[in-house]
């Protein structure tokens, strides 16, 4: 039969799109992409732009005050600044290695800043909170 | 071969002609809740009298909000669930009804214990709206919790929940009347497109009146 005229030939290319569309998208740390969706989205927005200046933006970290080596504390213990009126409670449940996977996805997926934070900066910034804050 | 195709085009226009026709209906919006027949008249549900205090302390009672249609949302500060979400689409709403005197936005905490006035007046101020037209409201808690039953927005305390508070994220419209026009999904954006319609045609209902 002829490939124009057979239906199931459409059907297939059909459902190689869909396939390609769903996961074609490409995100470098696909489970700090999950970790962010699940455990920071809900306050930082699903594409990380924040909500006023109620909830930061997380987006545009190359022109924020925060510094890299914070962000694993901010994660594991909040962060409470006076500019802000809301506090974020630091997320307990979270590993040193998913802290990690989040942190690389924010900084390479979202914010496109080409850099691998290694998992040994996460733990060492992790055993050094209490001095910054 | 040729009739199962065209029967298929068929099948998928009129899938769209019927989908389109339900949405652009210019029925008027229902009004929502529970009937009830006094006297032979038929009483709509309405929302009760109430008084609150806002972000400047002042006392907010429905007297101030009888001209208006207002668009209403119950949430806490510390939510740490679906509150900025929702939040984010009522900013939304304040951005499209901006400059429409006709329109207000009322957002009730019910954690009045942490969200006192001076709070709300920070958490506004953050979110960056003119209270004059987006007013945040707090008070007497069973008061709060009683209040958004009328809404038909479940909100309870529950100590296993995340912050302490369950409760629903939707976004109600209300008439001059205090009657309950629409709700929306807060969580929903697209569910939030069909509401700004809803919004738009209850506006629509006093124009041709004045
Ligand atoms: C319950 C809401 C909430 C959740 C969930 C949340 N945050 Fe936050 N986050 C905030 C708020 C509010 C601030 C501002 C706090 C302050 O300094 O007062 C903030 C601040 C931050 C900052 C500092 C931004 C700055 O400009 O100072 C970073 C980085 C951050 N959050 C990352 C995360 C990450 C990563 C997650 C998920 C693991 C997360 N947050 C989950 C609410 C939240």
């Amino acid at each position: 039969m002829n490939m124009i005229q057979n239906p199931k030939a459409y059907c297939l290319v059909f459902l190689f799109l869909v396939y390609c569309l769903t996961s074609c998208s490409d995100v470098k740390y696909s489970q700090g992409e999950a970790l962010y969706l699940a455990n920071c989205s809900s306050c930082h927005m699903p594409e990380a732009g924040g909500v006023a200046k109620l909830y930061p933006a997380l987006n545009d970290l190359r022109n924020s005050d925060v510094k890299l080596d914070a962000l694993p504390c901010i994660i594991r213990y909040g962060q409470n600044k006076d500019i802000y009126s809301l506090e974020m409670e630091g997320l307990k449940n979270l590993s040193s290695i998913e802290i990690n996977n989040i942190i690389n996805y924010l900084l390479n997926d979202i914010n496109g800043i080409e850099l691998e934070y290694s998992i040994d900066r996460t733990k060492g910034n992790l055993q050094n909170c209490k001095d910054t804050d | 071969m040729m009739q199962i195709r065209i029967i298929g085009i068929i099948a998928v226009i009129g899938f769209f002609v019927v989908a389109c026709e339900s949405k652009s209906s210019d029925k008027p919006l229902p009004i929502i809740g529970r009937l009830e027949i006094v006297d032979g008249d038929t009483i709509h549900h309405t929302i009760p009298d109430f008084e609150f205090i806002n972000q400047d302390s002042q006392l907010v009672t429905n007297q101030e909000l009888t001209e208006y249609i207002y668009i209403s949302d119950f949430f806490f500060t510390s939510c740490p669930s679906i509150c900025p979400i929702v939040k984010k689409q009522m900013l939304r709403i304040y951005d499209k009804y901006k400059s429409n005197s006709m329109v207000k936005l009322v957002s009730h905490t019910i954690d009045p214990k942490r969200d006192t006035a001076d709070k709300l007046k920070r958490y506004a101020a953050d979110l960056g709206v003119d209270t004059g037209k987006w007013v945040f409201l707090t008070g007497d808690k069973e008061s709060l919790l009683d209040i958004a039953d009328a809404y038909f927005v479940a909100a309870y305390e529950d100590p296993d929940a995340p912050g302490g508070f369950d409760h629903s994220g939707k976004i109600i419209l209300v008439d001059t009347k205090r009657q309950v026009r629409s709700f929306a999904e807060g969580t929903d954006p697209e569910d939030v497109d069909r509401f700004l319609k809803d919004i738009d045609k209850l506006l629509h209902e006093y124009d041709s009146k004045s």
